[in-house]
C-alpha cells in the first residue's frame, strides 16, 4: 500500500514537474543531517522505550487513549530537546562515524535474533520494510509532500526557538497523527472505532520530526529518526513477543 | 486608467491569486490524504496489509 502511495506522489512531482529539492529530497548537507538524525534517534529513544514500558513500570493499566496522553508530554519533551540540539548543532565534515552507527543499529535485531534461535525472514523483512518504508515512506508523504505543498502555499511566517515554520508543520503532524487513528481500523472484521491514543502520540511525534524536516530543509534526518527506532524496536516485539 | 488606480487593482489581484492558490493546495492535500486513508483501510480490509 506504502509502495503504491509513494508511487502517486512521485507521479504527481514528476508530472507537474515539480523539484525535488523542494519536496526535501536532496543529498544537500548530508553528513551533518545524517548526525542530527542520529542524534534524533537518540533522543526519541525516551518517548519510545518510556511510552511503551512506563506504564507497565509504574503499574498503570491504561488503555489506549489513556497511553496516548502518557505518551504525548515525553514527545513534547523530545521536541524541546531536538530544538535545543538542532540550535548547537556544528557542520559535520565526515559522515563515516554515523553511516557505520546506523548499520551496526541495523544488524543489532538480526544479530540477536540469530543469538536467541529467533531468525527468520520475517525479522529480515521487517528490518528493512520499516527502515524504507515506514521512515523513509512515511517521511516522503508527510515531511515531503504534505509539510511541504503547503509551505509553498502558507509559507513559513513564524520563527520560534530558531525553528522557520507555518502552518505546514502543524497541518502535517495532525495528518501525521490522524492516518495513525486508523490503525487497527478494519470495518471488516468489526473493529470500527478509531485508535485516538495513537493519533494524540503520533500528532505529536509528528511535530519532533517536522522540526527536523523545517531545520535541515531535507528529509534524511526525520526519516533517520524515524526509520532507525522502528527497524529496530519492531523485530524486537517479534523476538521477545512483547505485546 | 491611471496608475494610481491600477495600484490597488494589481494588489487586489496578487490577493486574490494567493487565495486561490491556497484553496487549491488545501483541496490538493485533502483528495491526496482521503485517498491515503482509502487505500489503507480498504488495503487492511483485504487483508494485504496487516
Amino acid at each position: 500500500m506504502m509502495f503504491l502511495f509513494i508511487g502517486i506522489i512521485v507521479l504527481v512531482i514528476l508530472l507537474t514537474r515539480r523539484s525535488w529539492a523542494e519536496y526535501g529530497v536532496s543529498a544537500k548537507n548530508w553528513r551533518t543531517n545524517l548526525d542530527i538524525g542520529f542524534k534524533a534517534y537518540l533522543i526519541r529513544i525516551l518517548p519510545a522505550v518510556i511510552g511503551t514500558f512506563g506504564p507497565a513500570w509504574l503499574g498503570l493499566n491504561l488503555n489506549e487513549l489513556g497511553k496516548g496522553v502518557f505518551e504525548a508530554p515525553l514527545w513534547i519533551i523530545a521536541v524541546a530537546l531536538i530544538v535545543w540540539v538542532l540550535n548547537r548543532q556544528k557542520e559535520v565534515k565526515s559522515g563515516r562515524a554515523n553511516l557505520i552507527a546506523t548499520l551496526l543499529f541495523l544488524i543489532v535485531p538480526i544479530g540477536i535474533a540469530l543469538a536467541v534461535g529467533k531468525l527468520s525472514l520475517v525479522i529480515v523483512s521487517t528490518v528493512v520494510w520499516q527502515f524504507i518504508f515506514s521512515g523513509f515512506g512515511e517521511e516522503f508523504i508527510f515531511r515531503g509532500y504534505f509539510q511541504s505543498r503547503l509551505n509553498q502555499a502558507f509559507g513559513r511566517p513564524v520563527h520560534l526557538f530558531g525553528i522557520q515554520f507555518g502552518v505546514g508543520l502543524i497541518i502535517a503532524s495532525l495528518l501525521f497523527g490522524l492516518l495513525h487513528a486508523f490503525n487497527g481500523y478494519d470495518p471488516a472484521i468489526g473493529i470500527s472505532s478509531l485508535a485516538w491514543g495513537s493519533a494524540i502520540g503520533s500528532t505529536v511525534a509528528g511535530l519532533f520530526l517536522g522540526v527536523l524536516r523545517e531545520k535541515t530543509g531535507t528529509l534524511l534526518a526525520p526519516c533517520i529518526a524515524h526509520g532507525l527506532p522502528d527497524a529496530v524496536g519492531e523485530p524486537m516485539k517479534i523476538i521477545f513477543g512483547w505485546f | 486608467m491611471t496608475a494610481q488606480n491600477i495600484q490597488p487593482v494589481a494588489h487586489s489581484f496578487r490577493i486574490m491569486q494567493t487565495m486561490k492558490t491556497r484553496v487549491l493546495t488545501t483541496l490538493e492535500i485533502l483528495l491526496v490524504f482521503a485517498i491515503l486513508i482509502a487505500l489503507r483501510v480498504s488495503f487492511r480490509s483485504a487483508s494485504i496489509v496487516q
